[in-house]
């Protein structure tokens, strides 16, 4: 009877240091991805010679299509978003107020694009690639 | 609701009109007019979510992926050129490391 009587008292002190330390310290870690890779163009891609069906071919649909007055703009997109969140506060809503805390968050969304940009006959006037998610996310966040 | 991938087969550019499109993948997503043609986008997503507490310590991931099919149909209502990928199948749960 004792021994069952002092693990009860173990499992109410213990949830209630879980409780206590939840409310001192908390991290929270997040990741957000939205659109499959999209890869840098290959060699092949040619101002003026490569064909709207061969980037679509190796692309697939693009994530938007733009109208540029005249010439127009496939887009495709991945988005990376990472952030973390740092919570330190003293628990002591029950005995006093108001209950002291701090707290940091952050968060970086990079992503990796490629544009292609045509005429309205369908050639390729010009392209851009930038693959934001492979640089530093450390520098990138304090830049 | 995904696409079904084998409904393309059913497209040929030069021959398939705009409404057979529609017949075959309903309303689109976005039209968009284009100075000598119009574009058809279609999409579907698939949103994964995951989290995990563990008291001091909670670790959350979201993946979102698309299938997604343009249209490319000119002024004789006829399809000139169509693009697809097919990725929601890749949206998968994990952690955010």
């Amino acid at each position: 009877m004792g021994c069952r009587f002092n693990s009860i008292i173990w499992v109410i002190a213990a949830l209630l240091a879980a409780q206590a330390m939840s409310g001192c310290v908390s991290l929270q870690f997040e990741k957000v991805q939205d659109g499959a890779d999209v890869l840098p163009p290959p060699v092949e891609f040619v101002q003026k010679k490569t064909s709207l069906e061969e980037i679509l071919s190796y692309y697939g649909a693009p994530a938007d299509l733009v109208d540029m007055k005249g010439d127009f703009a496939l887009h495709y997109r991945r988005a990376l978003s990472r952030g973390m969140n740092v919570s330190i506060g003293i628990p002591l809503r029950n005995a006093l107020l108001p209950n002291p805390s701090i707290e940091a968050d952050g968060s970086l969304l990079r992503y990796d694009t490629a544009v292609f940009i045509f005429t309205a006959d369908g050639t390729l006037k010009d392209m851009k690639y930038e693959n934001g998610t492979s640089r530093s996310w450390w520098e990138d966040y304090w830049y | 609701m995904p696409f079904d991938e084998n409904t393309l087969k059913q497209v040929t550019t030069g021959k398939t009109s705009a409404s057979e499109v529609t017949q075959l993948f309903g309303p689109p997503n976005k039209i968009v007019k284009l100075s000598n043609c119009n574009a058809y986008l279609y999409e579907r997503s698939v949103d994964k979510a995951t989290g995990l507490w563990l008291i001091l310590l909670t670790f959350v991931n979201f993946d979102t992926q698309y299938d997604r099919i343009v249209f490319f149909i000119n002024n004789d209502d006829v399809v000139t050129h169509f693009g697809s990928s097919f990725n929601s199948e890749k949206a998968s749960y994990g952690m955010p490391f």
